[in-house]
């Protein structure tokens, strides 16, 4: 009961964080943002509190179940919100990457709910080299999920400007040049990280496989995602994008990824965790 | 003890009237201390900005403190009152507490919503403070004033979106590069509008600025006057690369940027954001160019438009801001009534008899059948007590009625013998 009761308990109060920062950046009443970032604060805490007692009781952080990866990925996108939260002294940005960690919690739970028990771990699954791998590969999620967040922020307040009709998001949004740098840094990041998680993988794999290179469909779609956040990556610095064209980049990639992750974790179910 | 203010406004006067009105700061307390002085008048504060001249004041009666005021106005600032008085206005009791709410939350301004205001009257209290002339009652409505603003800020957008398309131009320079400060600025033209635009811009932060002008010595002129560089006016097309806000102004009858000039700016700069205003007559700046990757241009009529949609939203907002006032006027004006001397002294009344009532009904049920003798010597006792208590501060409080301290007297009374609870509680809820 407390492994099913606690998920759609932790879906509930990111329903509750999301729907405050949407409403705050409608009504910019502070009452409710104060509401909305105490709200996270305590969601933060909470999850934290239940990942430490699951790295206790599991012996790794649970990130090896598509639930619990989407799960961590959720939690790691709040705090980098929070973050960028205190950094910007500004919670408009919630309205936009809340609801994806809203998002991934729901599927998260969807399929929890749906999925058989949870198999006891495999022995291959057990190495410094998986931790790195899943856990890198989760933090490059959450940047993408941030790059997503002021790429779409990024489109919303330029077609506003273009319009030259400014209101409700010239109101409401930071400057473009806040949003691009956001998303630079975050998409940077995330490429980084993306790396690190695919060499981490590879690693392991050969390791795990005594040198056998297998390739499935999850492997395969971490290859594209690479590769498309590569070319985003690359469109910047050789060819010159800038704003609304590596923003509209960032928004189509994460996309793209969600729905990647999506099919090949819960559909396919190739790989082996 | 009444309210009374007497002023004039940008709505009600010329600019020459206002302007010999004026006073400097600098004459600010010896006109205080003068219309203090004057008999009928308690205290006085004195609002002077270019936009109006307001005298606040709490004198004995309306009529005395009217005529009081126009006194002050004919002998120190020298105006015949005749030609002055169909421009002033009287505001008295509610009237004045409204005004004054109005006043401070930016609804009476030129434009509306403007901040200066309210740090002006600030300093209009500030001044009568250290000159001793502002007392109990009108600190009370400042502080009244204050909190009203503070709700009209809070609940309403009245404030919001620059209303000039200097401003205009600043707000979208924010929008886009967000800090300014590290942002370069060419300006094409040395025209009075490009100086305009340029200072909203330095308020906001921009520091490197380079002007160019057709006529190479009047943009020397206008860059001396606030140490910026100068450049060729061959050159600026190269320039365009290294600048991230170019304001054009320039008088030339035909387009001065074209759109292959910055396209191949823009190639130079990576396609770094660029910010054209151009806020000439005929344009300056291809249209076209508008449509250029990551090229944001506003011109005249764009900013104009943009100006008088947030004067639109802020007259819808000011509608929301009235009611606030109107509702604090009631609340202010609920609270002065409590301060009224004769209600003061029933209210004080009240309470003591409803004390002395509850405890004879005690000591009936403490002591029973008495003789009807004893008990009327009972009674009579408790109203000679109760009396005797009173006469003091009910005396004290007649006689004071007509003095300075009289509010801030039945102010302390009010809160020392808790009078007035039931309106309390009901304004609470």
């Amino acid at each position: 009961m407390l492994e099913h009761g606690l998920p759609v308990l932790a879906t509930a109060v990111y329903a509750a964080v999301s729907i405050a920062y949407v409403a705050y950046f409608f009504t910019r009443r502070e009452t409710i943002g104060r509401w909305g970032a105490l709200l996270l604060c305590v969601a933060l805490a909470a999850h934290a509190f239940w990942l430490v007692l699951e790295r206790i009781r599991l012996g790794h952080l649970p990130m090896v179940t598509a639930h619990d990866a989407l799960s961590f990925a959720a939690w790691g996108i709040a705090l980098a919100y929070l973050v960028i939260e205190r950094a910007l002294g500004q919670k408009v940005f919630g309205a936009f990457i809340l609801p994806v960690t809203f998002l991934f919690q729901t599927v998260a739970t969807v399929f929890l709910l749906a999925a058989p028990p949870p198999r006891p771990l495999s022995e291959i699954l057990r190495s410094v080299w998986f931790e790195i791998h899943v856990g890198t590969a989760l933090f490059s999620y959450c940047a993408f999920a941030v790059a997503f967040a002021a790429g779409l922020m990024y489109l919303l307040l330029f077609h506003e400007l273009r319009l030259k009709h400014l209101g409700f998001f010239f109101d409401r949004m930071p400057p473009l040049d806040v949003l691009e740098r956001i998303n630079r840094h975050a998409i940077a990041l995330g490429f980084l990280f993306l790396t690190i998680g695919i060499g981490a993988g590879v690693i392991w794999s050969i390791r795990a496989r005594q040198g056998a290179v297998l390739l499935d469909a999850k492997e395969v779609s971490a290859i594209i995602v690479w590769l498309l956040y590569a070319a985003n990556v690359h469109t910047r610095s050789r060819l010159g994008w800038r704003g609304r064209r590596t923003s509209l980049f960032s928004v189509v990639n994460f996309l793209l990824l969600f729905a990647v992750f999506c099919v090949t974790s819960f559909v396919l179910k190739t790989h082996q965790f | 003890m009444e309210l009374v203010f007497v002023g004039l406004n940008h709505r009600t006067a010329p600019i020459e009237l206002r302007d010999r009105l004026a006073i400097i700061p600098t004459r600010l307390a010896a006109a205080l201390t003068d219309a203090a002085g004057r008999s009928g008048l308690s205290e006085v504060v004195l609002l002077s900005t270019c936009n109006r001249f307001e005298v606040w004041t709490v004198a004995d009666e309306t009529e005395v403190g009217v005529s009081a005021i126009h006194a002050f106005l004919r002998d120190y600032q020298h105006i015949a009152l005749d030609p002055l008085a169909p421009h002033l206005y009287t505001h008295t009791e509610a009237s004045a507490v409204r005004h004054t709410l109005r006043v401070v939350a930016g609804l009476d301004s030129m434009v509306l919503g403007e901040p200066q205001i309210t740090g002006q009257v600030k300093e209009a209290f500030e001044a009568a403070r250290a000159a001793r002339t502002s007392g109990f009652l009108l600190e009370r409505l400042f502080q009244h004033a204050l909190h009203t603003h503070k709700r009209v800020r809070n609940e309403t957008r009245l404030g919001e979106g620059a209303v000039s398309i200097s401003f205009v131009a600043v707000e979208l320079a924010r929008k886009i590069f967000g800090d300014l400060s590290q942002r370069r600025v060419l300006v094409l033209g040395a025209g009075e509008m490009s100086e305009l635009a340029l200072e909203c811009l330095e308020g906001a932060g921009a520091q490197a600025v380079r002007v160019s002008n057709r006529t190479h010595h009047k943009a020397v002129e206008l860059a001396s006057r606030h140490n910026w560089d100068v450049i060729a006016w061959e050159e600026f097309p190269a320039a365009l690369a290294e600048a991230d806000i170019v304001i054009s102004s320039t008088g030339a009858p035909h387009p001065i940027v074209h759109l292959p000039m910055v396209r191949d700016a823009m190639a130079r700069r990576h396609n770094e954001a660029i910010f054209f205003i151009d806020i000439a007559t005929p344009r300056d700046v291809e249209a076209e160019i508008g449509n250029l990757y990551n090229v944001f241009l506003f011109n005249l009529d764009d900013l104009n438009a943009i100006a008088e949609e947030n004067r639109r939203r802020r007259q819808s907002e000011a509608e929301l801001a009235e009611r606030i006032v109107e509702a604090e006027t009631d609340v202010f004006m609920r609270w002065l009534a409590t301060l009224d001397v004769k209600t003061i002294i029933v209210e004080l009344r009240g309470a003591f008899d409803e004390v002395r009532g509850q405890e004879i009904e005690w000591l009936r049920s403490k002591l029973g059948d008495l003789p009807e003798r004893d008990w009327n010597a009972i009674v009579q006792f408790s109203n000679r007590l109760t009396n005797k208590l009173l006469h003091r501060p009910l005396t004290t409080l007649r006689e004071t009625a007509s003095e300075d301290d009289a509010v801030a007297l039945a102010e302390a009374v009010h809160r020392l013998f808790g009078l007035g609870k039931e309106t309390k509680s009901k304004d609470e809820g």
